[in-house]
């Protein structure tokens, strides 16, 4: 079925449709929400909440919905909230520098760079690592992340160019240890 | 153009964002520059490294979860009516009634007894084989890497036989092994000529100082580490019993008492190393250790033969705690599989008939 016959079909009260919605979508959003947030458990849930979210929303969306990035667009939200919670719940700040020492002779070129690759983007504040996920993770132009987090185009420009700054800044300094 | 010009635009010209006349211009200026040609560079570097986080996450039963929510009609949990729990109460004293009829026929084993039965019988076992497999997974990715394997042969507590492998495809394959025969340990290597990554020969050189102190290598599957495993296991979860080489096992599954395992590898490690533990830079080895592992959840999964209650297959699983907020998700998975008990196994020098060594083996004494 076409994603737009899916959708009226959902407005029409036939509920088992979203399973399609769902099964499109469930890997780019958890894969998104983990990339976030750096916890597969937690990505999980927030992935939940946003697809409950958006089948409750779906039934007061317009005909020219854009499916992929208002998706996007909940997740991050999401993302947004749980931080917040974060925040007020935990006084401690988050320590995200902590990584585990794996035992060297049981590391590989590969492990580490991964491990490496994703400290180094966790260094990277909130609203730019969405833009850097959404582009180089998800494979979104950056006209579709615009849509996405509601902000402009050149916004999205400048935050993509100050991420790859940061991103490079806290890799390297990483990889320089 | 100025190179703070182009640059504004340069992130986005690495990203194929620009206009066709904008991006002739950067074009121009990299020409020139060999500054901003650089800069680019960094920039691609980026994007590539990001790159590898496109692996896809695990998902199972995802849609289902979110469909059965979406389908519950949200409800008041604890606000039962007298009718519905009537509906739970009254199946419920069938449920317990048969359940209850069960254990009459058959008594009640709990999960203490069994792992005080399986400590007894592994303490009694002579000799034994082990093979042991461990394999490696980054959290969100789905493939599971296998790092090594083993075979361990154990005819006694002094006469035992190594044989390491490391896989092929994860890094470049390899060999090892370690016979000791009392007091006398022989070695023998077969790296690839291509191997740049030793992980098998720090591992074999880590076994043997372990072996030439005296011990038992602390991380090598055997009697003793199953010993220690039964004896910090908690929260022990009854699973449906399997068949373990034919015969019916017991199944379950516990969590490792961290504190207790950290406690005790705290008066152990001094012991294996022969280090002072009086020492601060004792305190330092001992600390990173705890710092390394406090964080982590062990899982065990074990197969424990329903008759002999010996253990015959175990799964240890090494990942994040829940609450640890460790970024480097790193699972580790190792399986166990014990057989041959009490067999007669005998361990056989590497010599040849005129009683010299074979080639590619070297002999320690301890």
């Amino acid at each position: 079925m076409e994603e737009t016959a899916v959708i009226a079909s959902i407005k029409a009260g036939n509920v088992d449709a979203f399973t399609e919605i769902v099964e499109s979508y469930q890997i780019p959003i958890v894969r998104y929400l983990y990339r976030l947030v750096g916890d597969e458990d937690i990505a999980r849930d927030l992935a939940q909440d946003t697809f409950i979210q958006a089948y409750k929303g779906i039934k007061n969306t317009s005909r020219d919905l854009q499916l992929r990035p208002w998706l996007f667009k909940i997740a991050t939200n999401n993302t947004r909230q749980y931080y917040r919670r974060k925040r007020i719940l935990n006084f401690i700040p988050f320590v995200d520098h902590r990584t585990p020492e794996i035992p060297s002779q049981y590391r590989t070129k590969d492990i580490e760079e991964n491990i490496d690759v994703r400290a180094a983007l966790r260094k990277v504040p909130l609203n730019i690592r969405t833009c850097l996920v959404l582009h180089f993770v998800e494979g979104f132009k950056y006209r579709e992340i615009a849509s996405a987090l509601g902000i402009k185009e050149d916004a999205v420009r400048m935050r993509v160019a100050r991420g790859k700054d940061m991103f490079r800044h806290a890799y390297g300094g990483r990889r320089t240890q | 153009m100025k190179c703070d010009e182009i640059r504004k635009w340069l992130s986005a010209y690495a990203d194929d964002e620009l206009t066709t006349e904008q991006q002739k211009l950067v074009e121009q200026h990299l020409k020139e520059c060999a500054d901003c040609r650089n800069r680019l560079t960094e920039y691609k570097a980026v994007s590539q490294r990001l790159g590898i986080l496109q692996a896809e996450p695990s998902l199972s039963n995802f849609t289902r979860s979110v469909m059965l929510k979406i389908k519950e009609p949200s409800k008041k949990r604890y606000a039962w009516s007298v009718k519905r729990s009537l509906f739970v109460a009254v199946p419920l004293v069938i449920v317990l009634a048969v359940v209850g009829s069960l254990f009459v026929m058959k008594p009640f084993v709990t999960p203490e007894k069994v792992m005080a039965k399986a400590y007894a019988a592994t303490e009694a076992t002579k000799s034994y084989r082990i093979t042991h497999s461990n394999s490696v997974r980054i959290s969100g990715m789905t493939t599971w890497m296998n790092e090594y394997s083993m075979d361990i042969e154990y005819a006694s507590e002094t006469e035992y036989h190594i044989k390491l492998y490391s896989s092929e495809g994860y890094h470049p394959h390899s060999e090892a092994e370690l016979i000791v025969l009392g007091d006398k340990i022989y070695k023998q290597e077969s790296t690839s000529p291509t191997t740049t990554f030793t992980a098998l020969s720090s591992m074999m050189q880590f076994l043997l100082n372990e072996t030439i102190n005296g011990h038992l290598p602390l991380y090598l599957p055997s009697k003793e580490a199953t010993l220690n495993e039964l004896d910090s296991l908690v929260s022990v979860k009854k699973l449906p019993s399997e068949k373990i080489d034919g015969v019916k096992c017991l199944h379950y599954r516990a969590n490792l008492d961290m504190e207790k395992y950290l406690a005790e590898s705290k008066v152990k490690i001094p012991q294996i190393y022969g280090l002072d533990p009086d020492d601060p830079s004792t305190h330092k080895i001992l600390q990173d250790y705890e710092d390394f592992w406090r964080p982590q959840q062990i899982i065990m999964e074990l197969w424990i033969g329903e008759d002999d209650y010996l253990v015959r297959q175990s799964i240890t699983v090494i990942q994040p705690a829940p609450d640890s907020n460790l970024i480097s998700s790193r699972i580790s998975r190792s399986v166990s599989h014990l057989f041959d008990f009490n067999q007669q196994i005998v361990i056989q020098p590497p010599l040849d008939i005129t009683g010299q060594l074979l080639p590619g083996w070297s002999i320690t004494e301890r």
